[in-house]
């Protein structure tokens, strides 16, 4: 009877290790409540792009990249013209678009819960890139500035990427439409 | 005696193999999330499995079915017996292998299917993943989906024992993870989301040009596979675009459905161009701003979907189902019990989720 219950005894805390070391192996805990979503988040170990490694895109006197933290540059910008809030499905935060006129902001919600820049666009050549491209340039004065355009542009897109972003030359015909800096998080 | 001595042996290495297995079980169990508090979706797949499947429509897709149609709206108005097999962001890999493991269980006269997926031609967030997987019966389908959704750094084996992805959960569990540890109740009405407040769609942004307007070859594959499926178990396969304003539904996107649909001889419905004839108002009928309709904007859609449902696609009404009209009154019961509850917590000044 002894034997059986240490037996028993063994068994459970052969489970009850298991349980423990795989917890401890993995970072163990994250502030996660009843989803998946943060727990995924942070056990998968993804790595949190915080840009700044690609083009920069600069309006009075502020840096913009892709992946950069909005929050942290919202109040050097000024008042935007507007802000559309669209919380994502199933509660896995709040994605944001802030139209400051000459450019938007698309902000996206990131693993480390921060309010990141996923798209920034420039819709009219009151903006241009730190490069000194406008929406006025053809693809020849692009191709000159930035040099040959990455395999995957196309007609009517000239694409060049840089660290985790890549910067985008959108055509129709031969007027430039918009020019658009990319986090490859939303690629 | 020696035999004696090695059955008990035998007997007690089987045991503790049990209890090791049977408390990992539990652990298991305890550690999953239940969706039960902030992010109900991730309950929704579990709940079809309730169900008596005998239904004359089955939607699948995203969130622009889950929240957009009632289910309760149809049955009462048309006769019409539907269930929506929605999840947060579900890809069109997985509606296809929710449409196998559905037609497994019952063959309903349509398969309503929302385009708007068709943006994404490869896996995107573990999280939703979750949601659509992990509630699904064990199947071939089930298997196929996961291989077809993994994200680089998921593992299949995770997927097997979510007890290796949700350990770490043991340190922060909550009352509900024990309150719910048996037993859930259902979060949907026929797959229904319901929401009764109000938030006006003000601001939406302009479009943003895209460098690409073609869907993918992926999502595409999996929506040929949708419709050969329908088409070998003589199921209508029907198209929807959501009448939601944002994401962006662009009409090079749309100008695909349609060039697909008529190919191939299918019934396309983009009710962003019958908002006006549905009677939506946008100041009124969201709850998000007009990503998702609120229980006006989801009812007054229904009944212009009920009535194409029946007219357009010759679904009849089983009004005169005596077994069916006693389901669905229990049910619109507890469909009315959640508008009170909803508004009471609004007047509360409370979430009302």
């Amino acid at each position: 009877m002894r034997k059986k219950f240490l037996m028993l005894a063994a068994a459970f805390a052969v489970s009850a290790s298991l349980f423990t070391a795989c917890g401890s192996s993995n970072g163990g805990g994250s502030n996660a409540s009843q989803n998946a979503t943060s727990q995924a988040a942070q056990n998968t170990g993804g790595e949190v792009k915080t840009g700044g490694d690609g083009y920069i895109f600069k309006v009075n006197g502020v840096s913009l990249s892709p992946d950069a933290d909005m929050d942290a540059l919202k109040e050097q910008l000024g008042k935007e013209k507007s802000v559309f809030e669209a919380p994502s499905c199933a509660g896995q935060g709040t994605a944001y678009t802030y139209d400051y006129g000459s450019y938007t902001v698309e902000t996206y919600p990131a693993e480390d819960k921060k309010n990141r820049i996923g798209y920034i666009t420039l819709k009219d050549d009151m903006v241009t890139t730190a490069e000194g491209i406008d929406l006025s340039a053809t693809k020849d004065q692009i191709k000159a500035k930035y040099g040959e355009p990455d395999s995957a542009s196309s007609d009517t897109t000239l694409i060049y990427k840089k660290g985790s972003m890549k910067l985008e030359f959108i055509f129709e015909g031969d007027s430039m439409k918009s020019i658009q800096y990319v986090s490859s998080v939303l690629a | 005696m020696m035999k004696k001595n090695t059955a008990k042996k035998i007997t007690g290495i089987i045991c503790g193999a049990l209890v090791t297995v049977l408390v990992l079980a539990l652990l298991q169990r305890l550690v999953m999330p239940k969706y039960m508090s902030d992010v109900l979706e991730g309950g929704m797949i579990a709940e079809y499995y309730d169900e008596r499947k005998d239904h004359d429509v089955v939607f699948i897709g995203d969130c622009e079915v889950y929240e957009n149609f009632s289910p309760k709206v149809l049955w009462e108005k048309y006769g019409i017996n539907s269930y929506i097999r929605g999840s947060a962001e579900q890809l069109v890999w997985q509606s296809y292998y929710l449409c196998e493991e559905t037609l497994k269980y019952e063959k309903p006269k349509a398969i309503v299917f929302n385009v708007l997926a068709m943006e994404f031609n490869e896996p995107q967030k573990e999280e939703y993943n979750r949601m659509t997987l992990d509630n699904m019966k064990w199947s071939s389908s089930k298997i196929k989906s996961i291989r077809a959704s993994m994200t680089g750094k998921e593992h299949f084996i995770e997927y097997v024992f979510p007890i290796l992805r949700f350990h770490s959960r043991i340190t922060e569990l909550e009352e509900a993870d024990l309150y719910y540890f048996f037993d859930k109740p259902d979060v949907t009405h026929n797959g229904y989301y319901m929401r009764v407040d109000v938030k006006p769609a003000e601001n939406i942004p302009e479009p943003r040009d895209l460098s690409n307007y073609s869907f993918g070859e992926n999502a595409y594959h999996y929506l040929d596979m949708m419709r050969e499926l329908c088409e070998k178990e003589g199921v209508e396969l029907i198209l929807i675009k959501a009448p939601s304003l944002y994401p962006y539904w662009y009409p090079q996107w749309d100008e695909q459905m349609k060039e697909y649909a008529d190919k191939y001889g299918l019934k396309y419905y983009n009710f962003l161009e019958d908002i006006d004839e549905i009677g939506l108002d946008f100041s009124l009928d969201t709850y998000d701003s007009g990503l998702h309709l609120n229980l006006s904007g989801a009812e007054k859609l229904s009944d212009y979907f009920g009535n194409i449902l029946q007219n357009e696609c010759g679904i009849s009404s089983r009004a005169d189902d005596s077994i069916l009209s006693a389901e669905w009154e229990k049910k619109i019961k507890a469909y009315n019990r959640e508008i009170e509850l909803q508004y009471d917590r609004m007047r509360k000044g409370e979430d009302v989720k």
